[in-house]
């Protein structure tokens, strides 16, 4: 079976597994905060499958937890998962089908996976991309359940290290970004210090956002 | 329906919204060279900041220097060659080390 499938897919599902381990410790941790802050488990479990975006879910739990309701919760959440709009959009061109079809198919952008799909040319693979979600979806919700019903200690995935999985890849990614697209360098770095800094001022989720900005220069240089 | 209910479901109404717009929008058109370089630019400055964020986190939050000193590890392994899961492994073994000790 594993033969059969292609480099990318392997890759892809390769990929996965090792972000579905680190999911599922940050999932088991959402579902234990969640209740903790007062969601019903059943609640918690449904939101990690229809939603299956930790930040926006922590944003959601912390902001309604904290006295914050529920329109402060869905602010915060959405100012997180903005990023996902230029994300999905990168992804377009790789998806299959007409309109809806690549709309459904791009509800499987989710970071890790979004960024282990990324080629040597920007492009993303639609073949890694599929099968880096499909591993980790199941992963988030069990872990979720996990953390809801048994409610374990929090600190669990932290002792083990595994909240560096998601940056470290990140990084790594980058690296690899920057040492094969010389031209992106300055995108990159330009991203990463103006992110830096208006973390100082403003919410994370606007800071990622803005780390989109420094790209358009690449439209403004080609004019 | 409980405000709880209501909540989780926009929530899941404006997460598929965001990754569905795009795509959507777009279809099985191509975009020109200059709009897919610009959106290419965009998303590798996104990953940049996603890393920053990370290690970094809101303002008033503690920068955790087990994960910066992991993340940096796992960089310098990659650039001796070594595969990106294993960087990550090591980075993971490394922090779990200084949370031990610490």
């Amino acid at each position: 079976m594993w033969m059969v499938l292609t480099r990318d897919t392997r890759r892809g599902l390769a990929v996965g597994a090792g972000l579905a381990a680190a999911a599922f410790a940050l999932a088991v941790t959402f579902g234990a905060l969640a209740v903790a802050g007062g969601l019903p488990p059943l609640a918690a479990v449904i939101m990690s499958a229809v939603t299956f975006s930790g930040s926006a879910q922590f944003a959601f739990v912390t902001a309604l937890t904290g006295s914050g309701g529920v329109a402060a919760g869905l602010g915060t959440a959405t100012l997180m998962n903005l990023r996902f709009l230029p994300m999905a959009t990168a992804c377009a061109p790789a998806l299959r089908g007409g309109r809806v079809r690549r709309a459904l198919e791009a509800q499987l952008v989710v970071d890790g996976s979004w960024a282990a799909a990324q080629d040597d040319q920007g492009r993303v693979q639609r073949s890694v991309l599929i099968p880096a979600t499909v591993v980790q979806w199941p992963s988030w919700i069990v872990g979720t359940a996990i953390g809801a019903y048994a409610a374990p200690d929090t600190a669990l995935s932290s002792s083990l290290g595994l909240d560096v999985v998601f940056p470290a890849f990140f990084a790594v990614l980058v690296l690899d970004i920057v040492r094969r697209r010389p031209e992106l360098r300055t995108v990159v770095v330009a991203s990463g210090v103006l992110t830096l800094l208006l973390l100082w001022v403003v919410p994370v989720g606007a800071a990622l956002l803005a780390g989109c900005l420094p790209g358009i220069r690449t439209y403004l240089k080609s004019s | 329906m409980t405000p709880l209910t209501i909540g989780i479901a926009l929530l899941a109404l404006m997460n598929f919204t965001l990754k569905a717009l795009g795509p959507l929008l777009l279809g099985p058109e191509r975009m020109s060279e200059r709009t897919a370089a610009t959106i290419d630019a965009m998303g590798q400055g996104l990953l940049a900041s996603l890393v920053v964020a990370a290690l970094v986190g809101a303002a008033g939050s503690d920068v955790d220097a087990a994960l910066l000193a992991a993340v940096a590890l796992a960089m310098v392994l990659r650039w001796w060659g070594l595969h990106e899961l294993a960087c990550v492994l090591i980075a993971v073994a490394l922090v779990a080390i200084i949370r031990s000790l610490t």
